[in-house]
């Protein structure tokens, strides 16, 4: 077989000889644009009649706004502030000055999340030093059009990101999600298994919050889309079905 | 600029540079499938602004929204994944036997990497920006796209399969 060579300074040769040629749906990529297009002159029209709306609101939340980075931990939710992965959070710190615990399962991985100052959500996964310290961090993961709004009663981002695809526990599979703050769990399906997640809240500012999930899924082979989630569904503290999205395989 | 003029020049820009955007996005996941979702969605944002970038840079446009889809591609690769009709060629020349086991090889080397480093390696290594230019791209400083860079390489120099590959 041909050995990666190395380029300059890389141990691995990134220009490898492509074994199938690029097969991109030129027509798809038209229409797509197209709608794209469409969509950004209707919220331009949109965006300009909410924001004569919202100035009011915006001139009352701009009061009395503060900063704290990591200086306090309150609450249940609070990760330990010693984290492996502060170097990367201080470049997108927490609006809030806090990183909330979404999950200590399995044991030694830690996964948090946070909203930034840009209203992003971002989230890390790391594993203690003591077994072997790796972490991943993806910052932004969802921009601010994907948060949903205290008031919001839907997914907005639905089951949006897939981390640690090489897991310690073979073909167990983390997916972090993000729905409306009132949900208090997640049901999700894959290969005819029903999951569930609890929904932690994030917080956002001035006591706004978004909820924020993360479910292992186990794949039976090694591999793993999204595809392979069927369906969502997030339920409210009555057990009330506040939002369902099916994804047909 | 009519149409079809409009039309024409976008074909031509997706077709000079579809290699290079879907193995950027193939070196950012691992994974050809969704890196060719990426590079699809990319070029369709671009083509929506056509307009504004055509005279400027519109391969970095493209470049950036598919860094930056990567964190997201769930939704997409639900709502637009088509099949296409296409039954893709067969390069002659490459024997393609060795071709997917050196990709394979190199995949499952940035797959032990976090996502900022496999960004920080493509750009710098396959695309050969500068770390000032990926510094922009990412959103980063230049002293995190130096320790990216340096935490990457040791890792795959250490990595005992690359390794033993290269002595074999």
């Amino acid at each position: 077989m041909n050995t990666p060579q190395p380029s300059r300074a890389c141990p691995v040769d990134l220009d490898y000889p492509d074994p199938q040629p690029p097969n991109l749906d030129m027509a798809a990529i038209i229409g797509r644009g197209r709608r794209i297009r469409h969509r950004r002159r209707l919220t331009q029209l949109g965006a300009a009649l909410a924001a004569f709306v919202a100035v009011g609101s915006v001139v009352v939340g701009g009061r009395g706004f503060t900063i704290r980075m990591f200086p306090s931990q309150s609450g249940p939710a609070a990760a330990p502030s010693a984290a492996p992965i502060d170097a990367q959070v201080a470049e997108d710190p927490p609006a809030n000055g806090q990183l909330t615990l979404i999950s200590s399962w399995p044991g030694h991985w830690t996964t948090v999340a946070w909203v930034t100052r840009r209203a992003e959500v971002c989230w890390a996964t790391f594993r203690t030093p003591s077994q072997g310290a790796t972490q991943n961090v993806e910052c932004p993961a969802w921009p601010r059009s994907d948060v949903p709004g205290s008031g919001g009663i839907a997914f907005s981002a639905l089951v949006p990101d897939v981390a640690l695809a090489a897991s310690e526990f073979g073909t167990a599979w983390p997916v972090l999600g993000l729905t409306s703050p009132q949900a208090v769990r997640v049901v999700l399906t894959a290969f005819g298994k029903d999951i569930t997640a609890n929904v932690v809240p994030v917080p956002i500012t001035a006591g706004k919050t978004v909820g924020v999930f993360l479910a292992w899924i186990r794949a039976p082979g090694h591999s793993f889309s999204s595809t392979d989630v069927t369906s969502e569904v997030a339920y409210d503290q009555s057990g009330h079905v506040i939002a369902h999205v099916n994804n047909p395989p | 600029m009519s149409r079809h003029d409009e039309l024409g020049d976008f074909t031509d820009f997706v077709m000079g540079y579809q290699g290079k955007m879907v193995r950027l996005a193939e070196l950012l996941t691992g994974d050809r499938g969704r890196a060719e979702d990426l590079a699809q969605d990319g070029f369709a944002k671009a083509y929506a602004v056509w307009d504004r970038i055509r005279d400027g840079d519109p391969a970095a446009y493209v470049r950036r929204c598919i860094i930056n889809a990567n964190t997201d591609w769930w939704r997409r690769r639900v709502r637009y994944e088509q099949p296409s009709p296409q039954v893709p060629e067969v390069f002659g020349h490459v024997d393609l036997v060795a071709a997917s086991a050196a990709r394979d090889l190199v995949l499952r080397a940035l797959a032990k990497l976090t996502s900022r480093e496999r960004a920080v390696l493509a750009l710098r290594f396959y695309l050969d920006l500068s770390e000032l230019q990926i510094a922009r791209e990412l959103g980063i400083s230049p002293g995190t796209v130096k320790s990216a860079t340096s935490r990457a390489l040791t890792k795959l120099r250490a990595d005992a399969e690359l390794r033993s590959e290269v002595t074999s």
